[in-house]
Formats: C-alpha cells, sequence, structure tokens
C-alpha cells in the first residue's frame, strides 16, 4: 500500500515548502537520468546495449521478444530439445501461515531521510501447482491510521511455469519489469550466469528457478480488511518480491506509475516468541 | 353403453381371444390418456401389471403396439403409474420391444419409455448387454426423432460401470452418439450429450478428454435452450467430473453465468436445482476466479436456502456447491460464504442422508478457518460440541471430517478459539482418533496436535499439556518413531509438533523434548529415506540448539552430538537429495550471506561448512570441518 502522492505532497509543501521543493526537483531529476539510462538499455535512443544487458533483456522478455541481432530467436530449442521448466523447489518459508516482519520505506520523494512503516505479512495459502500465492500485509506507523491498516493480496510466484518475469498487467511495461527485478541481488546474479554463457536460459528457457537460491514473486494487494477505500491509501500498484530461501528474508519494490517509485519492503521471516532462526509450524487443509 | 374399468381390465385376461384382448387395451389406452383420475382407478384394479404381461408375450404387432401406449400413458403423470409400471417389470419389456422388427412397435416402445424417464422415479441404470445394445446404437441413427432420442436415453443408462461403458464402446455407441449430437433438434442433442457424459465418466483416456471438448460446447449452448434445459446442467456436471482440464473452458464458455440464471428462477424444479448444483460445485471446486464468478452472479442466497430443501439430492448438491465454494482463503476473505451458511450446515449434520452429512462436515472443516467469517457463527451456533461430538461417530467419513475441522479450527487460532476447543476436546477423544481404525483420521488426529503447540505461548504449551495429563508430547514421540509402523507424513506431522513445542514452550518445551525420549527418533529421521521427514527433523533440530550461547542449548547440543546427530546431518550434506533440506541443514543464516553471492545451489554454495552449522557452534569447529 501506499500513501496517496498527492495529498502527502499537499500537507508536507504547507509545512517545509523551500526545502522540500528542492528536494523534490533533485529527485525527479535523478528519476529523470535513471529513466534516460534505462531508455539507453533498451535501445530507444538508438544506442548499441552490452551484451550482459541484452542477454539478460532476452531472457525476461523471452524468445519471442528478442533484442539484438536475432540470435536468441534461432538458439530456442528445437523439438529434439524440450524445455526444462519446472517451478521453484518447495520452501519451508514459502507455505500457508509463515510470518515474515520488517518494514516499508515509503516517501523517498518528499522525505530523503525515509519514512518507515512496521510492515507484517503472513501467508495465506500457496498453490504451486498454479503458482499463486496470497496473505495478509498489516501496516503500523501508518498517517492517519488509529490502528494497523491490513490489506489482503494474491500473489503469483515466477516459476517458468505459470508465471515469468514479465508481468504484462497492472501497469507494469516491460521496461518497469527490468528496472525493478535488476534491483534485487537474486536477480542480478541471473544476469552474471547470462555473461557466462550458461545454460539456456538467455533464449528464455531458463529451467533454473528450481534450485536458484531465490524466489520472485510478484504481490497485489487487493482490498483493505480493516479500513475503507477512503483511508487515504492506495492499493493501486503492485510489489516485486524477492524470497532469499535459506535466510527467509524478503525484499520487495513497490511499482504504482503515480507513486513514489522503489518504495522497498525489507522483511524478515518471524515467528513470536522463538528464538532466533527458529520457526513454529501449523498446518491446514481445503477439503 | 360402456365397458366399466373393472369389465376391462377382466378382459386383458380373456384366454384365447387376441381381439378381445387387443380391444380392451385399446379402450383403456383411450380412457386414461390425459385423465389422471382414470389412470388411478386403472392402477388401483391392477389394469396395469396386466397390460405389461400382454407386453411380454408373443402377442403381434397392433396389441403390442397398444400395450406400450398403455404402458407410456400409465407412467406420465402420475407417480402411483409409474411406479406400477417400474413393479411390475414394464421397463424391461419395453426396452425387449425396441428390438422388435416391427417400427410401429419400435416406436411405441419409445414413446412409452421418453414418458418413463421424464419421472425421477425412473430407473438410472439398465443391464443390457450384445444385441440389444447393438439394436440401441443402430436405432441412434432412426429417421425418427422420438426412437433416435429414446435410443440415447436408454444408453446414458448402460454406462454405470467401466465394463458396461466397454460394452457401448464395443456396439459403437461413441460414433453413434456423436453423428447424433450433430441432429438439429435440442432434445436428440441433449440426449447425445447426455449419454456422451455418462459414457464417458470416470474413463482418463485421452481420447475421451478430445470427445468431451467436442460435448462441451453443445452442452453449454443448451443451457441456453429451454426446451431441454431439464437435465442438461447433470449432464454437463457428469461430463465435468473427474476432468478439471475442462472446467476452464466451460467457464470461459459462461457455463457459471448460465446455470447461475437457473437458481435465480422461482420455478426452478429439483432436478434442475440438482444438476444446476451440482455443476456449479464441480466447476467452483479448483479454480478461485470460477468462485468469484459465481459469487458476482449473486446466487449465494438461492444456494443456501437449497441446503434446506425439502428434497434430499437438492440437499446434497448445495452441500457440495457451498464446499467448492469455500476452499479458498480469498473465498473466506471476501465473505462470500459467510456467516449465514453456518446455521444451514448445523442442520446437515442431522440430515438422515449420512452423504449429506459427511458433504457437510467437510465444508465445515473450510469454514471454521480462522480467515473465515463464518467461524465465529459456527462457534457460536455450538459448532465446536457438534464436531467433538461427530468425532466418535460410526462413520469413518465423519470421524475425518471432524478431526479435520479441528485441525483447521487449531490453525492460527487465537487464544479464545484455542481455550474453547481445549475445554471442548477431551484428552481421551484424541487419543482415540490417533488410534482409530481409519488411517486418515490417525493423520488427521497428529496434525490437529501439530497445530495445538503451533504459533503459541510457553502458557499455552503449558496448558496444552495440562489438558492431555502431560501425555500429549508422548503421543508426539510414539507416532514420530521411525521403527513403528507410522507413515511418513504421520511421522514428519509429529516431528513438527515437537518442533512447535520446542519454539512455542520456550526453554521448558525444549527441556521438555529432550527428556520426552524424542532425540533418537529425532537423530534417526534425519536419515530417513522421505524427504519430508529429514526436513522437520532438522527443524527440530534447529529449535533445540537455540538459543545460541545459552548453556542449556551447549547441553542439549552436546546430547544431539551425542546421539549421532551431527553424523547424520553430515549424511545430509554429502547426499544431496531436497534443497530446502539444505538449506535448513545450513540454516540460512542471513549473517552467512547465504547462497546468493552469484553461486547456484548447484554448485556447493550451500552445503560445506554451512551443513553442521546447528551443532558446530559448540563443538570444536576445526575437528569437525576437518572431519568432513
Amino acid at each position: 500500500m501506499e500513501r496517496r502522492l498527492a495529498n502527502l505532497a499537499s500537507e508536507r509543501l504547507s509545512e517545509r515548502r523551500g526545502v522540500q521543493e528542492l528536494q523534490l526537483l533533485r529527485s525527479l531529476r535523478a528519476r529523470e537520468l535513471h529513466v534516460t539510462a534505462m531508455e539507453q538499455l533498451l535501445g530507444g535512443n538508438g544506442e548499441a546495449c552490452s551484451e550482459e544487458e541484452l542477454e539478460a533483456l532476452n531472457y525476461i522478455m523471452g524468445p519471442s521478444y528478442a533484442v539484438g541481432d536475432g540470435d536468441a530467436a534461432e538458439e530456442e530449442p528445437g523439438p529434439s530439445e524440450p524445455p526444462d521448466y519446472q517451478p521453484p523447489a518447495p520452501c519451508s518459508y514459502l507455505q500457508a501461515g509463515q510470518g515474515f516482519e520488517g518494514r516499508q520505506r515509503v516517501a523517498r520523494v518528499v522525505n530523503p531521510q525515509g519514512e518507515y512503516w512496521r510492515v507484517m505479512v503472513r501467508i495465506q495459502e500457496l498453490d504451486r501447482g498454479r503458482g499463486l500465492v496470497s496473505g495478509s500485509m498489516w501496516a503500523e506507523n501508518v498517517p492517519h491510521a488509529k490502528s494497523p491498516v491490513v490489506t489482503f493480496w494474491e500473489g503469483e510466484v515466477v516459476d517458468d511455469v505459470n508465471h515469468s518475469f514479465i508481468t504484462a498487467k497492472w501497469g507494469a511495461s516491460r521496461a518497469d519489469d527490468l528496472r525493478h527485478w535488476s534491483k534485487f541481488q537474486g536477480f542480478c546474479s541471473f544476469k552474471r550466469q547470462a555473461q557466462r554463457g550458461q545454460g539456456r536460459w538467455a533464449t528464455g528457457n531458463c529451467g533454473r528457478l528450481r534450485e536458484w537460491p531465490y524466489i520472485f514473486m510478484r504481490w497485489k494487494e487487493r482490498f483493505f480488511v480493516n479500513v475503507g477505500e477512503d483511508c487515504g491509501l492506495t492499493i493501486a500498484g503492485f510489489y516485486y518480491v524477492c524470497l532469499e530461501r535459506a535466510s527467509g528474508r524478503i525484499e520487495g519494490f513497490y511499482f504504482d506509475p503515480s507513486s513514489t517509485p522503489f518504495q522497498h519492503l525489507d522483511l524478515q521471516a518471524s515467528c513470536p516468541g522463538a528464538a532466533p532462526r527458529c520457526q513454529s509450524f501449523g498446518t491446514f487443509e481445503y477439503r | 353403453m360402456v365397458a366399466s374399468p373393472a369389465d376391462l381390465v377382466a378382459k386383458l385376461s380373456s384366454s384365447g381371444d387376441r381381439d378381445a384382448r387387443l380391444k380392451a387395451v385399446r379402450d383403456i389406452k383411450n380412457v386414461i390418456i390425459g385423465n389422471k383420475q382414470k389412470k388411478q382407478v386403472f392402477v388401483s384394479l391392477g389394469a396395469v401389471p396386466r397390460v405389461v404381461e400382454l407386453l411380454s408375450c408373443d402377442a403381434g404387432g397392433p396389441l403390442l403396439v397398444q400395450c406400450a401406449a398403455a404402458v407410456g400413458s400409465f407412467a406420465y403423470g402420475l407417480d402411483a403409474g409409474v411406479q406400477a409400471v417400474l413393479a411390475s417389470g414394464g421397463v424391461a419389456h419395453l426396452l425387449v420391444a425396441l428390438s422388435s422388427e416391427d417400427e410401429a412397435v419400435v416406436l411405441a416402445a419409445s414413446r412409452a419409455l421418453k414418458m418413463v424417464y421424464q419421472s425421477p422415479m425412473a430407473p438410472a441404470a439398465h443391464a443390457l448387454a450384445g444385441s440389444a445394445l447393438t439394436r440401441l446404437v443402430w436405432l441412434l441413427g432412426a429417421a425418427n426423432l422420438c426412437v433416435a432420442e429414446v435410443a440415447a436415453r436408454v444408453l446414458a443408462r448402460c454406462c454405470d460401470t467401466p465394463e458396461q461403458q466397454a460394452a457401448v464402446l464395443e456396439a459403437g455407441g461413441l460414433g453413434g452418439l456423436l453423428a447424433l449430437l450433430a441432429a438439429a433438434e435440442p432434445a436428440r442433442r441433449e440426449a447425445a450429450a447426455d449419454a456422451l457424459a455418462a459414457l464417458l465418466s470416470g474413463s482418463p483416456a485421452a481420447a475421451s478428454q478430445a470427445v468431451r471438448r467436442a460435448v462441451l460446447p453443445v452442452l453449454v449452448k443448451l443451457l441456453g435452450c429451454t426446451a431441454v434445459r431439464e437435465g442438461v446442467p447433470g449432464a454437463l456436471a457428469a461430463l465435468l467430473d473427474d476432468c478439471p482440464a475442462l472446467h476452464r473452458a466451460a467457464a470461459d464458455a459462461d457455463a457459471i453465468g448460465r446455470l447461475a440464471a437457473f437458481l435465480q428462477d422461482e420455478r426452478c424444479s429439483s432436478r434442475l436445482k440438482v444438476g444446476t448444483l451440482c455443476a456449479l460445485g464441480t466447476l467452483c471446486l479448483d479454480y478461485e476466479d470460477h468462485r468469484r464468478q459465481l459469487a458476482e452472479a449473486r446466487v449465494l442466497p438461492q444456494i443456501v436456502r437449497a441446503l434446506d430443501d425439502p428434497d434430499a439430492q437438492v440437499r446434497a448438491a448445495a452441500c457440495t456447491c457451498v464446499r467448492s465454494m469455500s476452499r479458498s482463503v480469498v473465498a473466506l476473505h471476501c465473505s462470500r460464504v459467510g456467516a449465514d451458511v453456518a446455521p444451514p450446515l448445523f442442520r446437515r449434520l442431522q440430515d438422515a442422508d449420512l452423504g449429506i452429512q459427511a458433504t457437510a462436515s467437510a465444508t465445515l472443516c473450510n469454514v471454521v478457518l480462522d480467515t473465515s467469517p463464518a467461524q465465529e457463527a459456527v462457534l457460536a451456533a455450538g459448532g465446536l460440541a457438534t464436531l467433538v461430538r461427530l468425532t466418535s461417530a460410526p462413520a469413518a467419513e465423519l470421524r475425518v471430517n471432524a478431526a479435520w475441522a479441528l485441525q483447521n479450527l487449531m490453525h492460527h487460532a487465537s487464544a479464545d478459539v484455542r481455550a474453547a476447543v481445549l475445554a471442548a476436546l477431551p484428552w481421551e477423544r484424541v487419543e482415540a482418533l490417533a488410534s482409530d481404525a481409519d488411517a486418515r483420521v490417525q493423520e488427521r488426529a497428529v496434525k490437529l496436535l501439530q497445530n495445538v503447540f503451533a504459533y503459541c505461548t510457553p502458557r499455552d504449551v503449558e496448558a496444552a499439556q495440562a489438558w492431555s495429563g502431560g501425555v500429549a508430547l508422548r503421543l508426539l514421540v510414539s507416532s514420530a518413531n521411525p521403527a513403528a509402523n507410522v507413515p511418513p507424513l504421520r511421522r514428519s506431522h509429529s516431528l513438527y509438533g515437537l518442533c512447535n513445542v520446542a519454539v512455542s514452550g520456550e526453554e521448558a518445551g525444549r527441556a521438555a523434548v529432550m527428556a520426552s525420549g524424542a532425540v533418537p527418533h529425532i537423530v534417526a529421521s534425519l536419515s530417513d529415506t522421505d524427504n519430508a521427514v529429514r526436513l522437520a527433523a532438522v527443524w527440530c533440530v534447529i529449535a533445540l540448539s537455540e538459543p545460541h550461547g545459552k548453556p542449556a542449548a551447549a547441553q542439549r547440543v552436546a546430547d544431539l552430538a551425542a546421539a549421532g546427530a551431527l553424523a547424520a546431518l553430515r549424511g545430509l550434506a554429502e547426499d544431496p537429495p531436497s534443497l530446502d533440506i539444505h538449506e535448513r541443514d545450513g540454516d540460512g543464516g542471513g549473517e552467512e550471506g547465504g547462497a546468493g553471492d552469484g553461486g547456484a545451489a548447484g554448485e556447493g554454495g550451500l552445503l560445506p561448512g554451512t551443513g553442521q552449522e546447528v551443532l558446530m557452534r559448540d563443538e570444536d569447529e576445526d575437528v569437525v570441518l576437518s572431519s568432513l
């Protein structure tokens, strides 16, 4: 969730207009420069991309979107070499009932010191077969909210079977996808693999997510559980999410074209009252 | 002057006089057509068995035609008439008449059977074989619409078992029915689709899938045809059953919206309701967007009302539908299955029909989850006491569902719910469930116990131990024993239960687990052949070895090592069967940098040096590492 930018800007500007205008201008300039850099990466200005960038791009865009000289399309495996798509292996931290705690940094544009909400997440359901996940998110310290704001979200696991790195909805362009996935260390590792020419995934036939140390997801908040739509918050965007399988750490970046960019979600698997690294395990099944 | 009914009935038996019999049957037929009262009179006089008897003898074409017509008339619009026809074996004789060489006889028998089939009391299955089936398949191509339709309806009733289905296929039924499916008349197409659904039901063969795909659009289209819609939803349900691949296609063709529209119609008959609710239940079993479509059709009140329908088949179908609708956290969160389902579901737990009781209790398993708005209503309506009572029901299915519901109720239970369950459920019931004759019940008992100790405080663990008289831990230990004849799944959940005691109970919980005799089982489970068991055992070791740096933890680690845990963990490192186990075996540890530094798991980044960290911190690391 994200505070409505317009309201936020209006409140803050009336208080510390001069300083913040300057900060805003700096931020916008930084954003402009960033967008320019991305356009360069995508070849929008006619300049050539680096080999690494091209390979990364070809990977996440898939074989039908080969950027460059077309080799990627030619490398697509034929019928004699069936794709080896497999979803990520099961992970103890990604199952129904698992909790996470941490914070979300918001309002980077307005306040460079950062404004943080304490955030808790609970996975409610996981359907590995369909690559679907859902859960609840509690946000504390939310301005003007008397109690934690709870939202319900539904998500997709990037699993090479049901869902790819390409979002293709929720207002996210392919460039947005690349920009956000690239902010995760786990995705950068893919790019390094590509540079070394390992695997076939440069053609889009990844086959590596099964054993990859990270699980990538998208979480899309669907509705507020305990407040109304007029609570001053928006859930129009969605999170790009990366779970580090071994540690249970989750990073996320909120994406909404009309909200502060790259709001950072930083969570750690948690179990109330438990010693560090210990987990409690519940179990339920639908009948 | 006309003969009295009694005279006419008497003439049916006039021996040797074929013409007199023919005349009597014709007169009776002419009198009863369209007249329920007359039918009732003749039924009371025992006319039906006598007419059926004439149908069975070699009486010649004209008499058979009149007899068939009379039997059909008796069976139409009068329950007593149908009962009399069925009781006297009339259907069997009509089926024989279908094989007649006389076209007029075949036509009359077809019409009569069509009338019989319109009754809910009509037989659902026939035992036909060989030449009779071949004859029916031939009749599928008859020029007469009624004959072809009835042939399909008879074939639909000849598919009760895989052997019967095979016999119909052998007789060429598939081709004949597919040809009929292309007919112009909706009634014939509907009959063909119904028969095909019955013919393919339960058949997983790829060829069957292909045929189902061909039948599906015809059925969905027929949903919009008022002339034949009565039987279409039921045929659709049969077609979709056991064939999830078609669910998407059906929903995409707006089957859910069309079916829901039937329920909105006040005149919806019981037969239509049953078929519709069954089809909706099947379509909503697995797909969230299908549940969403049904919710958006705004027929939940009708479905909830159907839970109390006087017709048992409607109640059963409604239970099935509600159960499907409640099978997701989104559906429960969005109150699509809200508190108003709880009271009728409870009434269904007392239903005279055991199958309905079972489906209702299965539905309760879903609606008692903590994400469900109905949970509170269930508890307020005395649901807990009912569930506890059902744990000792004679029917295993009810015991499974009751234990399952209690397990789900305890998942992430609030303090109030936790206390209420422990107060309502005597420990002796849990012990009884854990040793139930049905293995499914035993599994639920262990899972229930796992949840009792999950996500709670040391005080809750103490309270649960007290509830069990101190033996809950012993039950978990015994069912975690690799030497005992316990299925791996149940052992893994027992180990998670022990892990929960150690985590939630903190120091006292860890001490209790160490003293419970669980350590040898945990260590042995580290080398189990089952991935889930090994993973659960690793989590137990992690829970017992914390908190790092405390003397008590050091002692536990030493005890675990002495029991062979270190060697077992080393074994896990050397034989990497499961990524999740390695991650736990390495125990992640964000401070270690994990495996995220560019190395793929398969390159060994997860294992060397981290595999034994759980124990190594309290051992001589150099010695341990050099031994690897």
